[in-house]
């Protein structure tokens, strides 16, 4: 499954980041990049530094964040 | 702000969007020597009552594009149980009614993906996460709707 390490190591670092609280990690396997105030730069900084070889940004919550859609939508199937 | 105004169609405030891939992908495909997926013209609806914006999956594969992360959403479909979908990083831009006048409103959006074309007729909804950055006026009285950027 993709990002399956990536989320993995963001699981399990998660108590690690409390002090980054909203802000976004990048991830490549089990190796913690950085933090970045923005989505957009932790996205640039993914591509900089890991080309096109995959990585997860993420926003730090340790309550996770629920997006909501009030049309009758589904996760794409082939996501998950 | 730039604006446009727009007819309404019978699904509301629909429009011609394009999705590309993100900036930042952009560069990293260049300098990797490797096709740039074109754009990709997608029928799109603003969307108030999302609270983030989603795309098609046919259409994140069109621009062979990876997850870059993940969300839980809630929708009347999921129920009361938050489900995990991926989401994308791309670029978005608007056609303003003609077609070669396109927009861009977003060089690096985090989108979340979905079916929705086979659902909903619509490959896009453009949530509140991209409209905070805009004026959205609906103008039901006479057909139109303006979006200012």
């Amino acid at each position: 499954m993709a990002l399956e390490k990536e989320l993995a190591t963001y699981r399990a670092k998660l108590p690690e980041f409390k002090q980054h609280e909203g802000k976004y990690v990048l991830i490549h396997g089990d190796q913690i990049a950085d933090f970045f105030s923005t989505y957009e730069d932790a996205i640039k900084a993914g591509y900089q530094q890991f080309g096109l070889e995959q990585f997860l940004v993420k926003k730090i919550a340790v309550s996770e964040p629920i997006f909501c859609f009030t049309r009758p939508i589904l996760p794409a199937r082939r996501s998950m | 702000m730039p604006f446009f105004t727009l007819p309404l169609s019978a699904g509301g405030p629909v429009l011609d969007a394009a999705v590309l891939v993100s900036a930042a992908r952009l560069v990293a495909l260049e300098a990797a020597g490797s096709p740039v997926p074109p754009l990709v013209q997608v029928r799109a609806l603003l969307d108030t009552g999302a609270s983030c914006s989603a795309v098609d999956q046919g259409i994140l594969d069109s621009l062979g594009l990876a997850p870059t992360g993940e969300a839980e959403i809630v929708t009347p479909s999921t129920g009361r149980t938050p489900q995990k979908a991926f989401t994308y990083d791309v670029q978005i831009g608007i056609f303003a009614g003609r077609p070669r006048d396109l927009h861009f409103i977003s060089d690096t959006v985090q989108v979340v993906a979905s079916d929705l074309f086979v659902g909903q007729g619509i490959h896009m909804l453009i949530g509140r996460d991209i409209l905070a950055r805009c004026i959205l006026n609906y103008n039901g009285a006479d057909g139109i709707f303006t979006l200012a950027y």
